[in-house]
């Protein structure tokens, strides 16, 4: 990237000294290379639309996509900026965006967000996260809802049972869904499925003890009683999964509960996106609603994607960079995007009454802005929102092997959990 | 001083560039060796030691990344399973190759056919063959449902399911992938076995699989070790096969240490902490490598002393 840059510099040297402006008062005109991981399906259409907005506002839209999982993005970023030839925009998200701050790599964006009062219009769980030192360094995409519940609609006529609301009641509801012969809890194991899984239950049994243990990895929280019971609770819910959880994806749980073979099927809003594509119907083959909680409120456990913004030399990048953080923060691209991805926008202050959007995502705004009242919202610690990638390792073992091993009592689960964490620290 | 040409020894100064031609041709072979294998173990080393998270960073920090690494439960049980795994793994394919290579060295009909049918596994990739085998392995959607539709209501094979079981379906899919590359060595090397002494062997009156035990196998003993090398280090870089068979699960039962070494580095930043497991792998290796060098050495020695 040096070589085109000096180039670019020069040929900018050459004209404006032709032109008779003066050499450094050459206008910049914006560019962007955005990495990303979306190389497939409709998030890749939605990318695509990034790019024609960004082009649309006078941009030149180049990207690169990275295809499979995070951390081949990762090891290239890593690459890149080890080699002095950091992206202009990386898609990066949670305790990363810290953890690349603090590397001194990232650029600053407050002037571009305080011309456009993203203070104000970001809902207010997000900004610790995408404001890691006070300063603004990156732009979040969209609000993912983690502690969502899919029931199946025939099962629920067809037993007479209303929709849990809380764990007590979720258990009934499986004793009477597992006499009936049919398997209650849908589920595909696998470390992120369990804890998940296990994010909705310890929230919804005890937001307090949610907050200390998974966003602030307090070992004393993750050690406490609240956590044994919290096991406990997902012990027995293991019992109400089948005993093909292992190697089964989570479209495949998806489709167990959609089709009536599950009663519940316990997985964030990207659920939607793929049922509504797979041609189900919500009301009609699926309800949505949250997670069950025993402190009676309405919850939301968030979970967010973003672009990092990494410091350029190019004048054009620096510009393209302000160009880009606008169009993704603008209200046209955060419907577009999150239409196809089943989240919803970032920003707070958009109507989602048009433009496509489901019940089950209109409802997902409703309940963050209650939950933003209420101060019950909280962030993901299974996605990747809360602490750093050692400590949610540590523990996503913990988690897996609990659900995998049932001679693991929840004592000793919880015992483990704060183990792991501390020998990370 | 200028020396007149030599002109009774010509050859002289072309048998010295002869000399030095297959150096030269060696040499940047020799000089990537070097820089990949030693320079490259040295850094990692040098890595596994440092204060690195997310970048690499040199500066010394101590072993309490190998502290750490060993405190974990999933590593313990990815350490155990390589030793486990690579054993099986190795000892099984040698076994079932050289059943298939003995079989098929009876002068079959078809030879080539069934010869390409064994060879096959191989050529498919650890992705595909670990995808296949989770299908015919999974309750849900092979053997058991297979047999459960045919009838028999009360079938189970869910080994794959099964903490304790599910690493030697990894080993059966392993052993089943790799059988028939050993099968190729071992029956190129039966057949290079002079066909005077098998029949002297029948002269004396030996059956037929005496005579493979106690004739035939042993003359060929150097390509069991070859295939053996080669197996081991299929074996030591196992990552595909068991993300796709078994994702490491169910919990962390099938992991391996390769699996750790990717999710510390490229997933979790704890570059120094992969880099440490990374040397305990070598580590591994080194523990089966150097009895072995040891050995060959000594071997060595004997028969020098023996001819000499």
């Amino acid at each position: 990237m040096n070589i085109p840059f000096k180039t670019t510099l020069r040929t900018t040297c050459v004209a404006a000294a032709v032109l008779g402006i003066g050499a450094v008062a050459a206008s910049a005109e914006p560019k962007t290379n955005m990495m990303h991981q979306w190389a497939q399906g409709s998030e890749a259409a939605a990318i695509a639309k990034l790019g024609e907005m960004y082009e649309a506002a006078g941009g030149k839209w180049e990207q690169t996509a990275i295809a499979g999982h995070t951390s081949n993005t990762l090891a290239k970023l890593r690459s890149d900026v080890v080699s002095g030839n950091a992206p202009a925009a990386v898609q990066l998200k949670g305790p990363e965006i810290a953890e690349w701050n603090a590397t001194g790599a990232t650029a600053n964006l407050d002037e571009t967000a305080a011309a456009q009062g993203w203070d104000d219009v970001v809902a207010p769980e997000l900004l610790t996260v995408m404001k890691p030192t006070g300063s603004w360094v990156a732009a979040p995409m969209n609000i993912h809802r983690v502690n969502w519940m899919y029931s199946s609609k025939a099962i629920l006529d067809d037993l007479g049972i209303d929709v849990p609301k809380t764990w007590d009641e979720f258990n009934a509801a499986c004793d009477k869904v597992q006499a009936a012969g049919k398997t209650c809890i849908a589920h595909g194991a696998a470390d992120w499925s369990d804890t998940t899984t296990f994010d909705s239950v310890v929230y919804g049994m005890d937001a307090e003890l949610y907050r200390k243990a998974f966003q602030e990895a307090d070992l004393d929280a993750l050690r406490s009683d609240g956590m044994v019971k919290a096991f406990a609770q997902l012990r027995k819910m293991v019992g109400y999964m089948d005993d093909g959880i292992n190697g089964r994806s989570w479209e495949q749980s998806m489709t167990m509960t959609m089709t009536g073979e599950a009663a519940f099927f316990l997985m964030g809003d990207w659920t939607v996106a793929s049922a509504n594509l797979a041609g189900f119907k919500e009301d009609m083959d699926y309800v949505c609603t949250q997670a069950p909680v025993d402190w009676g409120g309405t919850g939301f456990i968030l979970n967010a994607d973003s672009v990092v913004f990494f410091k350029q030399k190019d004048p054009d990048y620096i510009e393209g960079q302000k160009l880009l953080a606008k169009t993704i923060m603008s209200p046209e691209f955060q419907v577009t995007f999150n239409v196809a991805k089943g989240s919803i926008p970032a920003r707070t202050d958009v109507d989602l009454s048009t433009g496509g959007f489901t019940n089950c995502q209109q409802k997902s705004l409703a309940d963050l802005k209650v939950s933003v009242d209420t101060g019950t919202l909280v962030r993901s610690m299974a996605h990747n929102m809360t602490v750093l990638q050692k400590y949610r390792g540590a523990m996503m073992e913990v988690i897996t092997e609990f659900v995998a091993d049932d001679s693991i009592s929840p004592q000793e689960a919880a015992n483990q959990l704060a183990d792991a964490v501390e020998l990370q620290m | 001083m200028q020396s007149p040409p030599d002109v009774r020894h010509p050859p002289k100064a072309t048998r010295r560039w002869a000399d030095m031609v297959p150096q030269l041709v060696l040499a940047p072979t020799l000089i990537a060796a070097l820089v990949w294998v030693i320079g490259f173990s040295l850094w990692t080393l040098w890595i596994s030691v440092s204060q690195s998270t997310l970048l690499p960073d040199m500066a010394y920090q101590g072993f309490e990344h190998y502290a750490k690494l060993w405190g974990s439960k999933r590593w313990t049980v990815a350490y155990q399973n390589l030793f486990i795994f690579g054993s099986l793994y190795v000892v099984g394919t040698l076994i079932v190759g050289t059943l298939l290579a003995v079989l098929i060295d009876q002068r079959v009909r078809f030879e080539g056919i069934w010869r390409t049918i064994y060879l096959y596994p191989l050529a498919i990739s650890f992705i595909v063959t670990g995808t296949v085998w989770r299908w015919i392995f999974h309750p849900n959607t092979g053997v058991e449902l297979a047999l459960k539709d045919m009838g028999w209501v009360a079938a189970r094979f869910d080994w794959i399911t099964d903490r304790d079981l599910a690493l030697y379906v990894v080993v059966i899919t392993g052993i089943w992938h790799a059988s028939g590359f050993a099968m190729a060595l071992i029956l190129a090397g039966l057949r290079s076995v002079d066909g005077d002494l098998v029949k002297a062997a029948q002269i004396d009156g030996a059956s037929m699989p005496r005579i493979y035990r106690r004739v035939v196998l042993p003359t060929i003993w150097p390509i069991f070790v070859a295939v053996a090398v080669v197996l081991l280090q299929f074996a030591i870089k196992t990552y595909d096969l068991v993300v796709a068979l078994t994702q490491g699960g169910p919990g962390v039962s099938t992991t391996v240490p390769a699996i750790v070494v990717y999710d510390l580095m490229f997933q979790r930043g704890q570059i120094a902490q992969g880099a440490a497991a990374a040397v305990m792998i070598l580590v591994a290796l080194a523990l089966v490598l150097i009895p072995y060098a040891v050995w060959t050495g000594w071997q060595k020695r004997k028969e020098g002393t023996r001819h000499g």
